[in-house]
């Protein structure tokens, strides 16, 4: 069964007087508890991509459905509905609140979604990731890789059916990465989630069952030539952080 | 949506220590405080101003009547917790030696007055001394008027009707002002319990009654002074009056007035100190106004930095499922949350540093200030709370529509909020609490429509400077060069900064020019030579000899104006009190008037309608007043307060009666009055030559420095019939309201100032993220510390020179509209302001925005890097 499908999928984006055709005509179908990876070079549209199938961003035709939903006939409260209920997620730059704590932080999907038992939940999913000590920390007290870990925590906590990951590693040293990526993989694997990965990291891309490649808006089943190889040493077009900041 | 407050209330609490929380809270609490302290201070000042101005008419309300007032009205006076004692006044003959002599007598009742004091002496032009209360039943009190006519002195005899009386004192002032100084009668006092025994008041007798009434006051102080000169007499510093409740009361007796009662206040804008008090008022008005605007201004720049930092929270709460109205309540809940807390702080400081302003002040206010209110303090609470809601709503409603694809693209920026229907309800809100401030709709209306004009002008006008600048900028300098290319990078931000600062500096210097020119004004309309005496009833035959004697005497003495006592009766042929709707109080169609003539329209004076009658005749006409012809067509000036309430034009036809006869005139100008120069002014002028056939005396003001007693008492001996009315007395009181209200708008205009450069320091600190980004790219690129610096302050300015630009011009305009509506006064460009206001905004800009941005010329560029994230 498929939980996301994705039919005649595209998204133009109007800069001044042009447009710009990020994804032309794009299918894509995953099946529920399967794990893939979306690679492709840098600016090929995975973010956008990514944006589009988490309902986060609306596309310019085609229809997207998730876990039954058709985000396409939704307005944007009814897609935030389904992403509270059924989604979770992981980005490159963790996206955690600073003010707030890493229990805090953990709690907030399910505050929004008035989940009484908030505060045990996320205890106990910070437990999980081995921050049970650190709890009560601002992430500015807690290192790239410990944040990570809490904004896994706070993906895995509403025990979603769907987790998109952007880059996960991206801001990480490899060690760091590494452990990273085993505890991303060992909790998707007991809780049975689908997993959509977007990486640069040609390791990373084969650690999934399955892999496809973004290129002039299509997609592509498998690698196509070796993208990746190249993909690493190209200026990145649409840089989200610093050049010194990202550990290749 | 209960748990959505959980969660705006928990992040609220750990927002709280963030900088833009912080800045936003900086912002409400200084708004609350500085109007809190302003609207405090203000109404503490204004009422003690009110009730010290009451003073001069013994009661904050009289009532007058021609038949005997309503008792039922009393009662309700009573009921309504005021205080009121009766009088009555006739005209009747006083008697001894052989002498008669024609006097106002007021027989009041006990308790008189209700407020202020009689002043007596017990010589003739010695020196006066304040006493409570009335004369005792078989006591007089006469002035001097009545004590040279009947050849008496303190501890005779004199007789009024079938009683005796004795004269216990010279009676100098009464302590009830509000009656004519020119009268051309002798003023007695008694106490009205003799007054049936004296049977002068006949059946068919003109009585006028009056009753006075004052606030609720204090008991124990009432019994406290019970024990002086016999009468209960209510002291004046009871400090728990209650105006209101006497405005309450006025407002329930007017509608039932008949034509033959007359309602009068404490302040009529026709006496100096009416005059006083209203300017003052209008000042302190405007200074709470600016408050309230720098407030709106501050909260808005804090509130589009609140909303700006908070993008990344908004799409990440978004991304995890939140709903667009979860985020308005969130945003909302945590911004009304600041807005108590800041509020309440503000005003509990604001109301503590008003206790410094008086503390400060004392010695220079009187000591029975009336106690703080309630109200203002909750008005600025709800006020403060009203503009942060009102400003912050717009960039709130931002805050909901930034799209939760901004967690992946950092750079998806809501569109930025212009000009929308928001900013017009702030604009309301600001414009409804400026009316609550100053109760003044037009203050209010200019202040709204003007700075909604000029904040839509500051948009266009500084994208124009900047545009224009860009053209020749290629031409200046290179460091200037430099600096302005780094403000035109910047011009989005640059705009609203721009307009941010224009309005501080704006808010600034219109407070400080208004101060200058209407203290400045003030001050000369009562300079130190004001005439404090008047000479009244100067007989004609007498009157070169008593002018030639001044000026034998060094005295500096005014012209000499006739007097033609009479009553205007009819406009155009209709009856005046059928003319003059019921509500309004038009003293001078109630009471006789004081006519002259004359060939000049006065110094002081100016014509705004119709032109001055030609001088045809010498010079010093008025000296040969009897010789001149009587003219074909009557003509008459009226002053134009008074016209426009009898709704008079040039070309009216008036009818007065004098001693019984009729004289009709054409009105032939209209003329503006200055009321407050201790001069004669006159409310009918008419063309030499009318007034012909009517007997006349005549009336000047002089100057005397020192109480001279000597010279006095010399005109009273060669002088018999002339009246001297000292003076001196009001002056000194508009002086002393002058004097304080003064000082109170200087400490004003220091806390205006203080809340301005708060406000600055506001402004700057938003741009100071996207300054420090940029100062780190530029240190990573090898920039030196003195190359960014001077780009900041080149750009600074840059920001000062045009803001102080816009600000000048601003402050002219508003000046203009404010002096030529409200303040009723010439107005006149301000050169200094023009070279001046950039100067200042230049410097305050770079040496604040130096001191905001110093951290980003010395931070290491990983270190600032780190922070921008
Ligand atoms: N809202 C937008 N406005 C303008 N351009 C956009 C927008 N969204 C995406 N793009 C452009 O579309 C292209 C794809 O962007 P996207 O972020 O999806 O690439 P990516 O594959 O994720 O790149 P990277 O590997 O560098 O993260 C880029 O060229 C980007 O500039
Ligand atoms: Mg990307």
């Amino acid at each position: 069964m498929a939980v996301i499908k994705a039919e005649n999928l595209s998204k133009q984006v109007s800069l001044g007087d042009q447009t710009l055709s990020i994804l032309s005509a794009l299918n894509l179908e995953v099946n529920a508890r399967e794990t893939i990876a979306i690679i492709g070079r840098s600016g090929s549209g995975k973010s956008t991509l990514l944006s589009l199938l988490a309902g986060l961003d609306s596309a310019s035709s085609g229809k997207i459905s998730l876990n039954g939903n058709e985000l396409t006939e939704l307005n944007e409260d009814g897609r935030a509905a389904v992403r509270n209920q059924h989604v979770g997620f992981i980005f490159q730059s963790f996206q955690l609140l600073p003010h707030l704590t890493a229990l805090d932080n953990v709690m907030l999907p399910l505050e929004l979604a008035g989940d009484k038992q908030a505060q045990r939940k996320a205890e106990a999913w910070l437990d999980k990731v081995g921050l049970g000590s650190r709890m009560h920390h601002q992430p500015n007290q807690l290192s790239g890789g410990e944040q990570q870990r809490v904004a896994i925590a706070r993906a895995f906590v509403t025990e979603p059916e769907i987790l998109f990951a952007d880059e996960p590693t991206g801001n990480l040293d490899p060690t760091t990465g590494q452990t990273i990526v085993d505890l991303l993989f060992e909790l998707n694997a007991e809780h049975g989630t689908t997993l959509v990965l977007v990486t640069h990291d040609h390791q990373l891309a084969h650690l999934c069952q399955r892999y496809v490649t973004l290129e002039n808006g299509a997609l592509f089943e498998g690698r196509k030539e070796d993208p990746l190889e190249n993909a690493e040493h190209e200026p990145t077009k649409t840089q989200q952080t610093p050049p010194f900041a990202r550990n290749c | 949506m209960g748990h959505i407050f959980k969660l705006g209330l928990k992040h609220w609490r750990s927002d709280f220590s963030s900088a833009e929380m912080r800045l936003l809270l900086i912002a409400t609490l200084v708004a609350a405080m500085s109007m809190t302290m302003i609207t405090t201070f203000t109404d503490r000042l204004t009422r003690t101003m009110e009730y010290r101005a009451s003073e001069l008419i013994a009661g904050d309300l009289i009532l007058q009547s021609q038949n005997s007032i309503n008792p039922e009205w009393i009662k309700e006076a009573k009921q309504r917790g005021l205080n009121h004692v009766p009088a009555i006044v006739f005209s009747t003959m006083a008697y001894a030696n052989d002498a008669l002599e024609l006097s106002r007598v007021r027989a009041v009742g006990e308790g008189y007055p209700l407020k202020g004091e009689n002043q007596v002496t017990d010589q003739p032009y010695g020196k006066s001394q304040v006493i409570h209360g009335a004369p005792a039943p078989g006591n007089v009190w006469v002035d001097q008027r009545v004590i040279q006519a009947l050849n008496v002195s303190v501890g005779d005899t004199i007789e009024l009707g079938d009683s005796e009386f004795l004269v216990e004192y010279i009676l100098v002032q009464d302590a009830d002002r509000s009656g004519n100084f020119y009268s051309p009668f002798g003023a007695i006092m008694m106490n009205m319990e003799d007054l049936e025994a004296t049977g002068v008041l006949g059946p068919g007798s003109r009585v006028t009654q009056k009753q006075y009434f004052t606030a609720p006051s204090n008991k124990e102080e009432q019994s406290l002074s019970g024990s002086q000169k016999g009468s209960a007499h209510p002291t004046t510093d009871d400090k728990n009056s209650d105006l209101q409740a006497v405005i309450n009361f006025a407002d329930w007796l007017k509608p039932q007035l008949t034509e033959h009662e007359r309602l009068s206040g404490a302040i009529d804008s026709d006496t100096s100190m009416g005059t006083a008090v209203q300017r003052a008022q209008q000042y302190l008005s405007l200074a709470s106004l600016v408050a309230v605007l720098l407030a709106g201004v501050a909260i808005a720049m804090a509130s589009q930095r609140f909303s700006e930092r908070h993008y990344e929270t908004a799409a990440l709460l978004r991304c995890l499922g939140a709903e667009q109205k979860d985020i308005s309540r969130i945003f909302i809940l945590k911004l009304l949350l600041t807005g108590l807390v800041a509020s309440a702080l503000g005003c509990a400081i604001g109301f503590l540093a008003h206790y410094g302003l008086f503390q400060l002040m004392q010695g220079l206010l009187p000591t029975d200030i009336m106690p703080a209110q309630w109200g203002p303090v909750i008005i600025s609470l709800l006020s403060s709370l009203v503009v942060l809601l009102a400003f912050a709503f717009a960039p709130i409603q931002q805050l909901k529509s930034v799209s939760p694809v901004r967690v992946l693209r950092r750079e998806l920026n809501p569109k930025p909020v212009r000009l929308n229907v928001f900013y017009l309800l702030a604009i309301f809100a600001i414009g409804g609490l400026a009316y609550v401030l100053t109760s003044n709709f037009k203050l209010t209306l200019i202040f709204v429509v003007g700075l909604s004009a000029l904040s839509l002008l500051y948009g266009g006008l500084a994208a124009g400077f900047l545009v224009m600048i860009h053209r020749v900028s290629n031409h200046l300098p290179r460091r200037i060069q430099t600096g302005f290319n780094q403000l035109y990078r910047h011009r989005y931000y640059a705009i609203s900064q721009l307009g941010a600062f224009a309005f501080i500096f704006t808010a600034i210097t219109l407070i400080i020019v208004v101060r200058t020119d209407l203290f400045s004004r003030w001050q000369a309309s009562i300079p130190a030579d004001t005439p404090n005496h008047f000479a009244i009833n100067v007989l004609p035959d007498t009157k070169d000899e008593f002018e030639h004697f001044l000026e034998q005497k060094g005295v500096n003495a005014s012209a000499f104006y006739p007097i033609v006592r009479g009553r205007l009766v009819e406009i155009n042929g209709q009856e005046v009190k059928q003319a003059v709707s019921k509500e309004d109080d038009v003293r001078a169609v109630q009471r006789e008037l004081s006519l002259t003539w004359s060939d000049q329209p006065g110094a002081d004076s100016e014509i705004i309608e119709g032109d001055w009658w030609p001088t045809t005749i010498k010079p010093n006409s008025i000296k040969a007043s009897p010789s001149i012809i009587t003219p074909e067509v009557n003509r008459v000036s009226i002053e134009s307060e008074l016209a426009q309430k009898l709704n008079i034009q040039v070309g009216d036809e008036l009818t007065f009666t004098i001693v019984g006869q009729q004289l009709n005139a054409t009105v032939h100008n209209i003329r503006k009055v200055k009321w407050d120069n201790f001069k004669p002014n006159f409310y009918m002028v008419f063309e030499p030559g009318v007034l012909n056939d009517f007997h006349h005396t005549y009336i000047n003001s002089f100057y005397l420095k020192n109480q001279n007693t000597e010279l006095l008492l010399d005109i009273n001996r060669n002088f018999k019939a002339v009246t001297i009315i000292p003076t001196e007395k009001v002056i000194k009181q508009v002086r002393e309201i002058l004097e304080q209200t003064t000082v109170a708008v200087e400490y004003i205009l220091m806390l205006v100032l203080l809340a301005g450069v708060v406000l600055l320091f506001a402004t700057l600190l938003s741009t100071l993220s996207l300054r420090r980004h940029e100062a780190a790219i530029y240190r990573t690129l090898g920039a030196s510390g003195s190359y960014i610096r001077n780009l900041i302050v080149y750009e600074y300015l840059w920001l000062g020179l045009l803001a102080g630009a816009l600000a000048m011009m601003s402050t002219e305009l508003l000046s203009w509209a404010l002096y030529s509506n409200v303040f009723q006064v010439d107005w006149k460009a301000h050169p200094v302001l023009w070279a001046l206001t950039p100067l200042f905004a230049m410097a305050v800009i770079v040496v604040s925005g130096w001191l905001a941005s110093r951290p980003v010329m010395t931070a290491s560029p990983n270190r600032l890097l780190r922070e921008v994230g």
